[in-house]
């Protein structure tokens, strides 16, 4: 398994080495491990980071996607 | 850091957690399994690693309490960071500086993605309007001048 991000959405997703490149949430083809950061979002609820970053789903988004 | 807790349910804030210096993700991939685990997600808003932020973590919660519960006996951590962060300080470490404000001629590198990936090389020119540097592979023989995005670089660190 790899861990890869989203161009798009910069949701990060635990993947198989050759699995799809096809993002589960926004299902563009924009997949990289080219990423660093995390922030974990679990309630975006008056969340101080969610709000910084823009993130209005839990989930786990890069803070950097590079090409 | 600035202010103080005293455990009571409040309006989030953002804390730090000292980490072991290399392993802040890590110690971010147990503590968003302990939180899951516990049933802690409406309590623990969310939690964050930054590479430019070496030795910390930090955790976002309504109560500094459960920060210190969760953090008790995980591996590679040093403890909370007393007070709480303010949410402008973060800013810094959201806001990603673009590699190529960082990359000068002469700089070493080492190529992150793309078909040289992992070889190192030296900046030969940059351009900074097309966001593109021109490097010499030092793995190879005869070194040719190769252009590519500044983003498939990693600039490493202490280089000539």
């Amino acid at each position: 398994m790899s861990e890869m991000a989203c161009r798009t959405c910069k949701r990060v997703f635990r993947v198989p080495r050759r699995g799809s490149d096809v993002c589960p949430v926004c299902k563009t083809r924009t997949l990289t491990d080219n990423w660093n950061g995390l922030v974990v979002i679990f309630n975006p609820e008056s969340s101080i980071l969610a709000e910084k970053i823009g993130a209005k789903e839990p989930g786990r988004y890069a803070i950097n996607v590079g090409r | 850091m600035t202010g103080g807790g005293d455990g009571l349910r409040r309006p989030s804030r953002i804390y730090a957690v000292k980490t072991t210096v290399g392993q802040e993700k890590q110690v971010l991939e147990m503590l968003e399994r302990r939180v899951k685990a516990k049933g802690y997600t409406s309590s623990i808003k969310a939690v964050m690693w930054s590479k430019d932020l070496k030795g910390y973590i930090l955790v976002e919660a309504d109560n500094p309490a459960l920060i210190d519960e969760l953090i008790q006996g995980l591996r590679h951590v040093k403890g909370r960071v007393s007070g709480f962060v303010n949410p402008s300080e973060v800013d810094r470490y959201l806001v990603v500086k673009p590699v190529i404000e960082s990359l000068q001629v002469g700089d070493m590198v080492e190529v992150i993605g793309g078909p040289f990936r992992s070889m190192k090389a030296r900046v030969v020119a940059v351009d900074r309007q097309k966001s593109e540097v021109t490097i010499e592979l030092l793995e190879s023989a005869s070194p040719f001048p190769i252009t590519i995005y500044a983003e498939y670089l990693r600039k490493i660190e202490g280089g000539a």
